[in-house]
């Protein structure tokens, strides 16, 4: 078997080793990530068999688990970790022609560094380790918002930056609490105690988990870092940051309630919370003419869908959840690595200056027509069965407040067409008619990286049993807090 | 032949076609052809057989499955020979613009989504298709540039907000029966509680409704109409929106049953769908007539159509279904026929569809003419055309029910009609021809061919109507109705006679004497235009005759009160939900102190919440 | 009047956090993990130095990550930095008067030493990796305020970055393929108080003194650059 610690542990040497490939060959840095994202995809998917019949867990330092740190590699772990590498891995394909520019060397150590930094939050099984994943994870994100090093990307950089650290800090407050009370910092340890103390003193610890980690997770209100930074970082960078970073937010958040602290009691708030961001992102979408920006706030609402869902804590809706978190990963990475080359070509990021892409770029066009169609959730692309999932989830609960709720969120979902809609006219059907001749189709490394997500879309749409019984194992592992606790300290 | 190969092929042979497409232009055209026909070739093969089978598991869980019924196959025959004949009119009339290949992929898809609507066995394939065939649509919509964007944003935008109350109502379903099957989930169905029944058929028919384009949700209709590619508009408004019509046809009778649905609401419900049905006929066909753009004008029949078919099958009887389910089909043959004549007529004369600058072309387009001609009589309901069967069996069943004032309702919309299509008949190929028209040609041969096929097609039904009434009967009877007494020339006696023969034989007589008379009386010479008399003052070269602004003065007394204010409280309330969306994203305000504060205060209120209230 | 909200607001957040706090047991000796690291921690590493034990051997794997949040804090600022100048202006250099300079040349390898002695004994005494590291970069902070000509090599704190975040993997590696532990002590933990003892700790401390060292340093060089 593999020891899950490789996914972390063999990405995090090959960041360090980065400069060490580029005193032989500069041109060699960039394949790294490819290459250390390739091997994680692989090991995740290879583990998937094992965990589906019982979470692995890993002790580090070989010592038994509350007294050392230990990785939990179970469904939901591995289920995320699997998807990081693939996004990492298409996106790192994507950049290799896409970064030029810049620091080339550190933008891949950065890059290879995120993506080591959210594998790490998602296998652990330590709160504190798990602020330290999120801090790699958060500070390189900084780093590389302002890669680009104009004005805007500083800017958004910096105010990333002190909204993050403000996380940060309370996370690490909330951390040190919940240490003080219960002497411990392994998160089942923690979860088979947290009923022996009073509730005023637990809820504190969460409430500053919850806000710090949901401010990477961006739940309304503590996203406004969100549109600033997914559209000034490199596209290729939206792509993780919107694709990856804030669903690793998202997971931190429903760890840190459904399995520490088995908060049962603000899951209707969580519905609430989600319903409140969904209708705040899609509404503030509605009226952009910058098209990153766009794309940003459909990311809030597409945010606020999976916390709706994840709220609802039945195990439909928590699959539900789960399986918009891949359709959003897979849907979103592609729309923003299709808009990167846009924007390069037309070297606008106005939504009005994208007319005629259809001709210029047909494959581009496609893959963004796709990837929209997929986050409106139109069959027979994947954003339907989580869609579907997700309103069935919120019918099965049979109350009329679930009812209504579900209507609102559909209503997003209406705005979300009809901004989503308009951006495919203005691709295809927009503006005077260009000369077929004028092809400017994106170089071939960031077309196959398009290409396969496409398919991915479309066949995950078709036939989502690829996914599903993943899905359902990683519910049950998040809504069964004492098998999680058995699993781990037996 | 199964009915998976079928979808198959549908679908299969549209990417082909694309695919085709980027080797040889003349190829794919043949293909695309060929593909169409070839599905209408293999539904008609399956005439009379019918069949379920499970054609996909992998979906959640749920089994997808497909069946051929008497319904469905009735629908699926219309869309086929629509589909196939508006692919051979494109041949000429997309010859020569942009992206063709995508043109027919999309056209192609349209098609295999809306076959796939019919044959669905269960409700999720159902939705699937139906959202297929959503989105290819408005990409179709979309395809003229210009105002066609605006009109396909609202074609999609209410088409969203249509499977958004389809997903609910399914959804509802499925959580509370476990399964989506339309055979199995009907027996739960007619055993729920009233209030129940009520919700899912509200939910179905804002859904249904909207792609039927039923009043107050058919403000799309009229621009996706008049913007579309002309080929498209037919199949748009022959067919895809009769897709609602389907699904009404499907949810009253078979999911609910016409027992309960009749019963609904101490009776109320149907009854108020055959008001809502009957005021769908008035207004729009009222509205039509003051059109003068030929395709909006049609398009508004579209919608007046459409209350035809509502009301009939809102009545419940088995004549009234049997007239409304013969209008859903008569209703492609004659709208599209028009379309195809408006399409012809655009592209011999480069694009011009407004009805004040054309004239006089029957002498150069006789066929086409020919073709409007029947179109027209069809639409109103001429006797000998099959359009004058369904709304005769309407009229019969509303009379034999008791509904005068609707009756009356249906009887205001055929006079509508009448003067509607006098207008759209005579602007466009009566009167004089202007001076830059002189030299227009009649219409390519795969032009005139499905115009010829349709107008057949509507003579045949008209004089012969027990051959699609019989198929209808027994889909009535399936639905529990009373199965009516059908024979080739009609119905007999004893369920509400109808004899096309002496009819038939009727108007054969008065047309012998009307052309004797003519005959009798003296000859008409053409004259020059400045042989007239001008009491002196110039007689102008160009157009001269009176069809500018027919019906001015009528225009005048009614247009105050035939606003379309529906739409008007659309364009609101869109304007509204802008300036809304526009507000809430001043939210994010770009400063950073208040994105603290917003941190700050969400951490303090839940705290202080916890202390004051102490929730957990 | 936002002035008044906020400090309401935190307000009430520091009284939630006091409500909390109050609850907390300090003194007794109810935090479990602690007292298991003190009662065993000697026994099981070799490290007389609990909070090193704990720091390097109990939790080396946040060790691991504390020092990669380091590295991306040095990277980050080089990339950020070194995208955004446009060109390298030339620098103005005003040597420094020769009692500095010469003191600076002094100090310099006396404070290396003394950072390398840090690390070298964290296991044994107060202090470790990271402080030797810090003592480390502040003999390069002299040598720039000293003999300002001097810039450290950035091939070779580079080199230093790298192969000291390597070895700490790779030892981690090695532990796995071992013991089958990742990060395991695989090396024998000596007598307590002799150097040489507690197995993989002083290597761990030496990769770490030397990567944070030169990062720190890195750090510092990046920021004259920019000043300039």
């Amino acid at each position: 078997m593999v020891n899950p610690v490789l996914l972390i542990a063999v990405p995090l040497g090959l960041a360090f080793a980065i400069p060490l490939f580029g005193f032989i060959s500069q041109k060699l840095e960039k394949y790294i990530p490819p290459v250390a994202m390739l091997f994680n995809l692989i090991v995740s998917l290879s583990l998937i068999p094992k965990v589906l019949e019982q979470p692995i867990v890993v002790s580090i330092g070989g010592f038994p688990p509350p007294f050392c740190i230990n990785l939990v590699a179970g469904p939901v772990g591995v289920l995320f970790s699997a998807i990081i590498a693939l996004v990492g891995f298409l996106v790192s394909i994507y950049a290799l022609d896409y970064i030029k520019e810049g620091a080339t060397e550190k933008y891949h150590m950065l890059y290879l560094l995120l993506l080591t930094g959210a594998t790490g939050v998602v296998l652990t099984g330590d709160i504190f380790n798990l602020f330290v994943f999120f801090e790699i994870l958060c500070i390189s994100s900084y780093a590389l918002v302002a890669y680009l090093g104009n004005r805007a990307g500083i800017e958004s950089a910096v105010k990333y930056l002190i909204q993050g650290a403000i996380g940060s800090s309370l996370v690490l407050i909330g951390v040190a609490l919940l240490y003080g009370l219960f002497g411990t910092l392994n998160m089942a340890d923690i979860a088979r105690n947290i009923d022996s103390v009073s509730p005023i003193s637990v809820f504190v610890p969460l409430v500053l988990l919850i806000t710090g980690l949901g401010i990477e997770g961006a739940i309304f209100p503590l996203n406004a870092w969100l549109p600033d930074a997914h559209s000034s970082a490199p596209s290729s960078i939206s792509a993780i940051l919107s694709g990856i970073a804030i669903e690793v937010g998202i997971y931190a958040v429903a760890r840190v309630i459904f399995t520490v602290f088995g908060a049962s009691s603000i899951f209707l708030f969580l519905v609430l919370l989600g319903l409140l961001t969904l209708l705040v992102g899609e509404m503030s979408a509605f009226s952009q003419k910058n098209i990153k920006r766009l794309l940003a706030y459909s990311s809030i609402g597409q945010i606020g869908l999976i916390v709706f869902a994840l709220g609802i804590a039945t195990s439909y809706g928590v699959v539900g959840g789960l399986f918009q978190i891949i359709s959003h990963s897979l849907s979103k990475a592609l729309l923003f690595l299709a808009v990167g080359y846009m924007i390069y070509r037309t070297g606008s990021m106005d939504i009005s200056t994208l007319d005629g892409m259809g001709k210029r770029m047909p494959f581009t066009s496609l893959a963004f027509t796709i990837g929209a169609f997929s986050l409106v959730g139109l069959p027979p692309f994947v954003g339907f069965p989580s869609k579907f999932l997700i309103v069935r989830a919120a019918l099965a609960k049979e109350e009329v407040l679930f009812t209504v709720l579900i209507a609102l969120v559909l209503l997003g979902t209406v705005i979300e067409g009809a901004y989503f809609f308009r951006v495919i006219q203005t691709l295809y059907f927009k503006g005077k008619r260009v000369s077929p001749n004028k092809r400017e189709e994106a170089p071939i490394a960031a077309l196959i990286p398009i290409g396969i997500l496409m398919i991915l879309i479309i066949v995950i749409g078709v036939y989502p049993r690829l996914v599903t019984d993943i899905l359902n194992s990683a519910a049950s592992e998040l809504l069964n807090r004492i098998g999680y606790i058995k699993g781990v300290l037996g | 032949m199964s009915l998976e190969l079928l979808l198959i092929i549908a679908f299969g042979g549209a990417f082909l076609t694309y695919l085709l497409g980027k080797l040889s232009s003349g190829v794919r055209n043949f293909f695309a052809v060929f593909i169409s026909c070839a599905l209408a070739a293999i539904v008609a093969y399956l005439y009379g057989k019918p069949s379920e089978e499970t054609f996909y598991l992998g979906f959640l869980g749920l089994p997808l499955l497909l069946r051929l019924n008497m319904l469905s196959w009735f629908f699926a025959i219309a869309i086929a020979v629509v589909g196939a004949l508006s692919i051979i009119f494109s041949l000429s009339y997309m010859k020569g613009r942009e992206k063709t290949d995508f043109y027919y992929l999309m056209m192609l898809l349209v098609n295999a989504g809306m076959l796939g609507i019919v044959l669905s066995g269960d409700l999720v394939s159902f939705y699937i298709f139906w959202e297929i065939m959503s989105w290819s649509a408005f990409l179709l919509i979309s395809y003229n540039r210009g105002p066609a964007l605006a009109a396909g944003m609202k074609y999609i935008i209410m088409s969203i907000v249509g499977s958004v109350a389809m997903l609910i109502g399914m959804l509802s379903l499925y959580a509370n029966y476990g399964t989506l099957s339309i055979s199995e989930v009907a027996p739960f169905v007619a055993s729920a509680s009233s209030g129940y029944i009520l919700f899912i058929l509200i939910v179905f028919s804002i859904a249904f409704g909207i792609k039927n384009a039923v009043l107050p949700f058919h403000t799309w209709l009229p621009d996706a109409h008049s913007e579309a590619p002309s080929p498209f508009s037919a199949v748009l408004s022959g067919i895809l929106v009769r897709m609602g019509m389907y699904g009404f046809l499907l949810f009253f009778f078979v999911i609910v049953g016409s027992k309960l649905f009749l019963g609904l609401g101490r009776d109320n419900f149907h009854y108020i769908l055959a008001w809502i049905g009957a005021i769908n006929i008035v207004i729009p066909t009222f509205i039509a007539m003051l059109q003068n753009d030929s395709k909006r004008l049609l398009a508004w029949h579209g919608v007046g159509q459409g209350g035809y078919m509502v009301l009939g099958v809102a009545l419940g009887t088995s004549l009234g279904v049997t007239g409304g389910t013969f209008h859903i089909v008569n209703h492609p043959s004659y709208i599209a026929l028009l379309f195809l004549v408006v399409g012809a007529v655009e592209y011999r004369t480069k694009g011009i569809r407004d009805l004040n600058s054309l004239g006089g072309l029957i002498k150069r387009m006789p066929i086409t003419f020919i073709g409007a001609l029947v179109g027209a009589c069809g639409l109103i309901g001429l006797p000998l055309t099959n359009g004058f069967v369904s709304k005769w069996l309407i009229y019969k069943s509303l009379i034999l029910q008791g509904h005068p004032f609707l009756a009356f309702a249906a009887l205001i919309g055929t006079w509508g009609t009448i003067l509607s299509l006098y207008k759209f008949l005579h602007n466009m190929f009566l009167g004089q021809l202007p001076e830059k028209y002189r030299n227009v040609e009649k219409a390519p041969f795969n032009m005139q061919f499905p115009i010829i096929i349709l107008s057949l097609i509507i003579i045949l039904f008209g004089i012969l109507p027990g051959i699609p009434l019989k198929v209808i009967n027994s889909i009535t009877t399936s639905f529990g109705l009373e199965s009516l007494n059908i024979n080739i020339w009609g119905i007999a006696s004893e369920t509400g006679a109808l004899n096309t023969i002496n009819i038939f034989a009727a108007i054969l007589a008065v047309g012998l004497i009307v052309w004797l008379i003519f005959r009798a009386g003296p000859k008409a010479a053409p004259i020059a235009q400045d042989d007239n008399y001008a009491a002196g003052a110039y007689v102008p070269k160009e157009k001269y005759h009176y069809t500018v602004d027919f019906y001015n003065p009528l225009y005048r007394m009614i247009s105050p009160y035939l606003r379309d204010f529906i739409d008007e409280f659309y364009m609101k309330l869109a304007r509204g939900t802008q300036k809304l969306c526009g507000g809430i994203r001043h939210v994010y305000t770009g400063d950073v102190g208040h994105y603290v504060m917003y941190i700050v205060l969400f951490l303090a209120s839940l705290i202080f919440v916890q202390i004051k209230w102490g929730i957990w | 009047m936002r002035r008044i909200i906020s400090i309401l607001l935190l307000g009430i957040i520091a009284l939630g956090i006091t409500l909390s706090l109050a609850k907390i047991p300090f003194g007794t000796p109810k935090t479990k993990v602690g007292r298991y690291y003190i009662d065993k921690g000697v026994e099981e590493t070799g490290a007389t130095n609990i909070v090193t034990s704990v720091v390097v051997n109990y939790r080396a794997f946040d060790t691991l990550g504390e020092v990669t949040v380091l590295f991306i804090a040095a990277i980050g600022l080089g990339a950020v930095l070194t995208t955004g100048r446009r060109k390298k202006p030339e620098r103005k250099i005003e040597p420094a008067s020769l009692v500095l300079y010469t003191g600076c040349r002094f100090l310099f390898p006396l404070i290396l030493l003394f950072g390398a002695y840090i690390f070298v004994h964290g296991h044994l005494t107060p202090g470790g990796g990271f402080q030797g590291g810090a003592i480390v970069a502040s003999a390069f902070v002299l040598t720039y305020l000293g003999c300002r000509e001097r810039r450290i090599s950035e091939r070779g704190s580079k080199l230093a970055e790298s192969l000291g975040g390597l070895i700490f993997v790779i030892v981690g590696l090695v532990g796995l393929a071992v013991g089958g532990y990742f990060l395991m002590n695989f090396l024998p933990k000596g007598i307590p108080n002799f150097l040489f003892s507690a197995g993989i700790i002083p290597i761990l401390y030496i990769v770490i003194g030397v990567k944070v060292g030169s990062e720190l340093a890195g750090i510092i060089d990046n920021l004259i650059e920019e000043s300039e």
